[in-house]
């Protein structure tokens, strides 16, 4: 799945610095990300809690409050740095030409306004469209997110639709003026799995027809796995490896990633013995680390990792890790010594 | 199978909620039939995985079980007693026995309480002598992997990992002989859900605990099962063995449950069964199968006919029409 990189990328976000300055000191969100994305694809960024996924979603967004600041890098999106653009101008971007949808639908849909309204009102104001013009496309746009009688759900209340339906209204929304990125934060993770199957259905499928750049971040690697094309894993602020989804899967290299696709329990294992654990937790955003952030939970660590931070070093034409061991022995994708399959 | 195997029993558990009447004055309330006549046992020190949809009943379940709500009908049987007759002081001995890990360690700790309160508090409810109880508490913290000296620490202080051992410490305060993890692992994070979910099998082993184990995820209940049933709209669809359940499903909503999950294998050709439509209301079931509506193999008769748990192969029963003969 080697994407020729031929094409220039429709968003480049470069070394981006986003930090929250709080009265315990200076969390460092986003630190130093650096990624692209072309039209018609899907990049998935993983991560835990905290690892800063969501923070990169709202800096390219501009939708960082205080006490959060995006205190570096550029945003490219077609040759222009959005983050050098004034408020009016960003706001001709955000929802028109960047989208972006979010886990609980019901907490980003206004509950004393239809569907309808909510929908027509981002067409509105992105198109000089009439009132009459602007229902016709809502509805056209409930359509095609599959609402059954589109036309009568217009007028329907957030509550008085389900969490998947809002969820394919969030969508609508999202695509209504026909962005040419969709960011979608956790999408599918407050749904059931059916629905979430549905879900991610539709989002490929308008995908293929509107030729949306879709980043999708989640915490679920089965969901990356089902729909990403590239995929960046995130640890405490940082990329730790980026690559495309079949070498993530297959190949993975830095001990987080090849630890989180151990650790998950998996519809195709049919052993129970002990899970492979990541040892430890994420440490406190406020501690000082020296060297790799990730040292204390690896098991490859040695003295340089404790001294010194890694880069994040290119390995072939779609692989990048930030490990001192990049170059070492393959890390075993199976359980670890003490534990063996036992059964086929 | 030894008369004294199965720990719990459940036998046609039912419980109807009286919905809202809307409208219709003077006309009988409509119920909610949030669990309808769910019937499984759990064997002693076996866990019994019970997977489905939001709204599907499970964690009403294990809220009748545990009589925190009264059941409509059906009984449960612990160690061969009824639950449902015991007498008040009776069932508050037996509670020592069920105990309950709730999903949201933010929520389900005190936050005025220091650990080792919320930990000795169980030892004190069920009459440990004192003195014993401070070594007892220490004794459950180094088993769930925390240190003694965070008994004197708030529930503030721990992050969601290390809250959800301190409810499991709790649980495990009296050594019950069951309990029940309702989604105990669903809000945490990847590698965190693997140290519990170890933690939990660990206990299991040490302290042959019976797990009622709720979950709307269906690899982490393969992996921590032994026994799986599916329940739909307050029923139980299909009930399995874990390893038949997974490899040779029968009902057609468990078949279409495993196709919708993600595989972590990308690129994979899958053959998904995409479900039409939502999940219908509880309030408003669809006659006959609960599940035709939705149904990709759905026959006349299904809008029909009630389907009934049956025999497809040893131990291994399925509700759908397309068993009968």
């Amino acid at each position: 799945m080697k994407s020729d990189r031929s094409p220039p990328p429709l968003l480049k976000v470069v070394d981006l610095q986003t930090h929250f300055f709080t009265e315990d000191g200076v969390v460092r969100s986003v630190d130093g990300v650096t990624f692209e994305i072309e039209a018609t694809k899907t990049l998935g960024i993983v991560g835990e809690s905290g690892c800063g996924k969501s923070i990169t979603a709202l800096s390219a967004m501009r939708l960082i409050q205080s006490p959060g600041r995006i205190v570096g890098g550029e945003i490219r999106f077609e040759n222009r740095d959005l983050l050098k653009l004034s408020e009016a101008e960003m706001r001709a971007v955000r929802g028109n030409e960047i989208a972006m949808i979010f886990q609980e639908p019901m907490t980003s849909l206004n509950p004393v306004y239809t569907v309808g309204f909510q929908i027509g009102e981002a067409i509105q104001l992105h198109t000089d469209l009439s009132g009459r013009e602007v229902r016709a496309r809502v509805i056209e746009m409930l359509r095609l997110v599959g609402i059954p009688s589109a036309e009568q759900r217009f007028d329907d209340y957030p509550h008085q639709m389900s969490g998947g339906m809002r969820q394919r209204v969030m969508i609508a929304m999202a695509l209504s003026c026909n962005p040419k990125v969709l960011i979608a934060d956790e999408p599918t993770t407050a749904l059931d799995v059916t629905i979430q199957a549905q879900t991610l259905n539709l989002m490929r499928s308008l995908q293929k027809e509107f030729h949306t750049a879709i980043i999708l971040i989640t915490h679920d690697l089965g969901v990356v796995a089902e729909v990403a094309d590239d995929v960046v894993v995130m640890y405490m602020g940082k990329i730790v490896e980026r690559a495309s989804v079949g070498t993530i899967f297959d190949a993975p290299n830095h001990p987080y990633t090849v630890g989180l696709l151990r650790s998950t329990p998996k519809l195709e294992d049919d052993h129970n013995d002990r899970l492979p654990e990541i040892r430890g937790s994420v440490p406190s955003p406020f501690s000082v680390l020296t060297g790799c952030r990730f040292h204390p939970r690896c098991d490859r660590a040695t003295d340089i990792c404790r001294a010194e931070e890694p880069d994040l070093i290119q390995s072939d034409s779609t692989h990048w890790v930030r490990c001192w061991h990049a170059d070492g022995p393959p890390l075993q994708m199976q359980s670890s010594a003490p534990t063996v399959e036992s059964r086929p | 199978m030894s008369q004294s195997a199965d720990l719990i029993e459940v036998n046609d558990l039912a419980k109807h909620f009286p919905g809202r009447s809307g409208f219709s004055f003077g006309a009988s309330r409509p119920l909610v039939k949030a669990v309808d006549g769910v019937s499984f046992s759990i064997e002693r020190g076996k866990t019994f995985g019970l997977v489905g949809e939001s709204g599907c009943g499970k964690s009403t379940v294990a809220r009748l079980i545990l009589r925190l709500i009264d059941a409509t009908a059906g009984t449960v049987k612990f160690e061969g007693a009824d639950l449902f007759a015991a007498p008040r002081h009776k069932m508050r001995r037996m509670r020592r026995n069920m105990q309950i890990i709730f999903q949201d360690p933010f929520s389900s700790l005190n936050p005025r309480m220091t650990v080792g309160e919320i930990i000795r508090e169980p030892l004190w409810v069920h009459g440990t002598p004192r003195g014993e109880e401070q070594k007892r508490v220490r004794e459950l913290l180094e088993l769930v992997g925390l240190a003694a000296e965070h008994a004197s620490r708030h529930p503030h202080e721990f992050s969601g990992g290390q809250r959800q051992r301190i409810g499991i410490a709790r649980a495990l305060a009296l050594r019950p002989k069951f309990v029940i993890c309702d989604e105990a692992v669903a809000a945490l994070d990847v590698s965190i859900q693997s140290q519990i979910l170890n933690l939990l099998k660990d206990m299991q082993r040490e302290f042959e605990v019976a797990y009622l184990f709720i979950s709307h995820n269906l690899s982490v209940v393969k992996y921590i099962s032994d026994v799986v049933g599916v329940m739909y709209l307050g029923r139980l669809v299909e009930c399995a063995d874990k390893k038949r359940i997974f490899a040779a499903p029968n009902h057609p909503y468990t078949k279409a449950l495993l196709s919708a999950v993600p595989s972590m294998k990308p690129g994979r050709a899958r053959n998904m069964i995409m479900l039409e439509g939502e999940i219908p209301s509880p309030l408003d079931p669809p006659s006959g199968c609960r599940f035709h509506t939705r149904c990709p193999m759905a026959m006349p008769a299904c809008s029909k006919t009630e389907p009934k748990l049956r025999e497809v192969a040893p131990g291994h029963v399925s509700a759908c029409l397309l068993n009968d003969p």
